[in-house]
């Protein structure tokens, strides 16, 4: 066999390579990576919280349609096992209570008057009786103003 | 698994230390995950990505780390799973070919992200040609110069698969070598 021959039959091996190259992190990158990490486990952390709080609140708002399923059952139930013209109907039952004892008991009661508009907005309910006109003469009027400072 | 390391681990498993443990984990072991995810996604910024990546899943799954095993080898199966992971996505998108691959290997060079003499160059490029999980194990022995063993228990394949795949990976890459003379 030539020498010609013997260096084209001669096969190149991976041992042959000596050196192994290195690919190489921008500059300073590996000062800046265990805090970019430690923020980045900051945002993990408050996303956990903020999904726990989150679960909570859905849990509860699981159990207030259960409570209200129950309650709106209990409502049919009770619709259905006395009829509405016996003594139990709520309007009748209602219609014994006087006008004074509902006020004095929403007195005392925690519900303010914002509450009880949004509740006849919220149901769609408009009052019917219009608030009671009366006359006032410029002079009470005046004599109004002056005893209020306005 | 060394007696440092064992403590670490240790207080990483308690709430009181975890987060000063983690960081010390972080910081002994970023270099080395980062360049072997580098090896495989070849550029930069997708290996930030899976690098960050891998780090809030070793976090998430803290308590799912098993005391008696070795960090290493689980956090280093968490980082080539999200290469892998991050490459067939982009496959899949058509985003990248050895085509593609081969230009983001001279931009690297071009950058001075890879420092490579001319056959050292050829090398990375019959790399290239490999399938993902056969350069992976062939990184892994050949650049990272870890035991069948350990690859093993990053790749959860057995020792003697490994093993043929490497040979084979050999054979290929000097077929290259050699049309590419």
């Amino acid at each position: 066999m030539s020498k010609e021959n013997s260096n084209s039959d001669k096969k190149i091996r991976l041992d042959d390579i000596k050196t192994k190259s290195q690919y190489k992190a921008p500059d300073g990158y590996f000062e800046n990576l265990t805090a970019s990490i430690d923020k980045l486990i900051d945002e993990e952390e408050s996303k956990v919280e903020e999904s726990k709080f989150a679960k909570v609140v859905s849990l509860r708002k699981g159990w207030y349609y259960i409570a209200a399923s129950l309650a709106a059952a209990c409502v049919v139930i009770a619709f259905w096992v006395f009829p509405l013209n016996t003594d139990n109907n709520p309007e009748l039952l209602l219609s014994k209570v006087s006008n004074d004892e509902i006020i004095a008991y929403l007195a005392y009661s925690e519900l303010n008057t914002e509450d009880i508009v949004n509740e006849l907005v919220s149901n769609d309910i408009s009052v019917e009786e219009p608030m009671p006109e009366f006359e006032l003469s410029n002079e009470d009027a005046d004599a109004l103003l002056d005893y209020y400072a306005l | 698994m060394s007696t440092e390391e064992s403590l670490l681990i240790q207080q990483l498993k308690n709430e009181a230390t975890e987060r000063k443990a983690f960081s010390v984990l972080v910081n002994k072991y970023q270099e080395g995950v980062y360049h072997t995810i580098r090896r495989i996604l070849v550029d930069h910024d997708d290996t930030n990505d899976a690098l960050q990546t891998t780090f809030i899943k070793a976090w998430k799954n803290r308590h799912q780390f098993d005391e008696n095993a070795s960090y290493f080898s689980w956090l280093y199966r968490i980082a080539t799973n999200e290469a892998l992971q991050l490459l067939r996505k982009k496959k899949h998108a058509k985003t990248v070919g050895s085509e593609h691959m081969e230009l983001l290997l001279e931009t690297a060079v071009s950058y001075g992200g890879l420092d490579a003499s001319e056959v050292e160059m050829k090398l990375e490029k019959a790399l290239l040609r490999l399938p993902d999980k056969q350069r992976l194990v062939f990184n892994l022995k050949y650049f990272d110069d870890l035991k069948y063993e350990q690859i093993a228990e990053i790749t959860n394949t057995s020792v003697g698969a490994l093993k043929a795949s490497y040979h084979l990976a050999v054979k290929k890459i000097e077929d290259y070598l050699n049309k590419h003379e």
